[in-house]
């Protein structure tokens, strides 16, 4: 019976199932805000999921795939597996334990390393390795030293520990909006490099598999939604106070409403991204991130990147960003030593 | 915590459950061939960057090991060395299917 409950947990909810499902509806709640922003109009939600389980139907006619076939599948289970990590309707987490937020950085990073690796090994040989794996240093620094800030405060490396924290004191909430701004550039920087592309080829190709329908394609687009919701839920435990004490319905409407926003913010983190590239980058896709049909996965896909664009990020990233977050580790080391 | 729920059990297991089901849902398709016409200056590139490749291989899988010392190290309740093989045997496992796709 124990391991029934433990497989609907993984497979049901919080797992595959749920992240599946409500990752798409945050796809379309992102598209209606992005259709909103343009002044376009946007289908329904109904007839969104239904396009969407559509893809499905469409048989595949993609090149081989090698190696990448595997990419969604490891962003599937990397997502999974953090979900189980951070506390969802309640102020506790499925699988809790002491130094857990090091996994759970180490799980969000992993679609992004396989995807540097696979593209390693794929036969298409990448142009600007170097640039891309210091884009994702670039990220993984960002994303850390921003995580950081709130495990100081409250003295854990423990996801729930830390978001019961941040729920006891709701004004330290607001202290750490830096910090939250920076995890969240980071985290897009990071859902860009996972089936970002880098020479010709392999970009022809990359165009035909993930927006061609299919089943693939649509593997990847859920994936992708699938990630971005962990990586929302993980965000909302560190710097949101999760479900700030409550639980039950109250608790899951509180997830729900906490991750659609952590979105929203995310799809505004990504025009400022692509606003401050449009210089350097052309042409620029003022998009959602996450795959659809009639957007290009990730800005890296379909178009190579300048120098000078990549450039402007590392100036962004390390200019800007890397001194705020050390600023705001300071400051929470400071109120920490203050508190005793 | 309960062995399904480990973060390295559960990983594989999605993994695991996830491919099979694509594959038994969606069989593979025949690639059409002029995806495999390789360009002058990727094979010129491809030169230049088989050398990165060990390098990259590496910080990857020094990457991911220094994830798990440092997670094991914070977590000084687990005297056991089982979960640490059981996170690199998931690991190789992925890795090697990664290979040898």
């Amino acid at each position: 019976m124990e391991i029934l409950i433990s497989l609907f947990y993984l497979f049901i909810f919080p797992g595959f199932l749920f992240l599946s499902i409500y990752g798409t509806v945050l796809e379309w709640i992102n598209k209606k805000f992005l259709a909103f922003l343009h002044r376009t109009t946007e289908t329904n939600l109904r007839q969104f999921l239904i396009d969407s389980a559509r893809i499905f139907s469409e048989k595949d006619i993609v090149p081989g795939l090698g190696a990448s076939y595997l990419l969604p599948f490891i962003t599937i289970a990397s997502a999974v597996t953090l979900i189980l990590l951070v506390p969802v309707h309640s102020n506790s987490a499925l699988s809790s334990f002491r130094g857990d937020l090091i996994v759970a950085i180490y799980l969000l990073a992993l679609p992004a390393v396989a995807g540097f690796v696979i593209s390693l090994l794929s036969r298409h040989s990448c142009l600007n390795l170097p640039e891309r794996l210091a884009e994702l240093l670039l990220a993984e620094v960002l994303f850390l030293l921003a995580v950081m800030a709130p495990a100081v405060l409250a003295g854990t490396w423990n996801t729930v520990e830390i978001s019961r924290f941040m729920a006891e004191h709701p004004m330290f909430i607001f202290l750490e909006i830096p910090a939250f701004l920076i995890s969240l550039i980071a985290l897009q920087i990071r859902l860009e490099k996972i089936y970002a592309t880098n020479s010709p080829g392999e970009q022809e190709e990359s165009a035909a598999i993930f927006i061609q329908p299919g089943s693939f394609s649509g593997t990847v687009k859920i994936s992708l939604n699938m990630e971005m919701l962990a990586s929302a839920a993980l965000i909302n435990a560190v710097f949101l106070g999760g479900s700030l004490g409550t639980g039950g319905l109250v608790g899951l409407v509180l997830f729900l409403l906490k991750t659609a926003m952590v979105s929203l913010i995310l799809s505004a983190v990504n025009i400022f991204l692509a606003k401050a590239m449009a210089k350097a980058v052309e042409p620029v896709k003022e998009t959602y991130p996450l795959a659809s049909e009639d957007n290009v996965l990730a800005p890296g896909v379909g178009q190579i990147k300048t120098t000078e664009g990549f450039t402007n990020k590392i100036n962004l990233c390390w200019k800007v960003l890397f001194p705020l977050a050390l600023a705001q580790i300071i400051l929470n080391a400071i109120i920490k030593w203050k508190l005793g | 915590m309960d062995i399904i729920l480990f973060p390295p059990i559960s990983f594989f297991l999605v993994l695991t459950f996830t491919h099979v089901i694509y594959k038994i849902a969606f069989p593979p398709v025949q690639a059409p061939q002029h995806f495999d016409k390789e360009t002058e200056m990727e094979k010129r590139a491809g030169m230049r960057e088989n050398k990165f490749f060990v390098f990259a291989a590496f910080f990857a899988l020094f990457y991911a090991a220094s994830f798990i010392v440092a997670t094991w190290a914070f977590y000084s309740s687990a005297r056991s060395i089982v979960p640490l093989v059981a996170y690199v045997v998931s690991l190789t496992v992925a890795l090697f299917a990664i290979i040898m796709d």
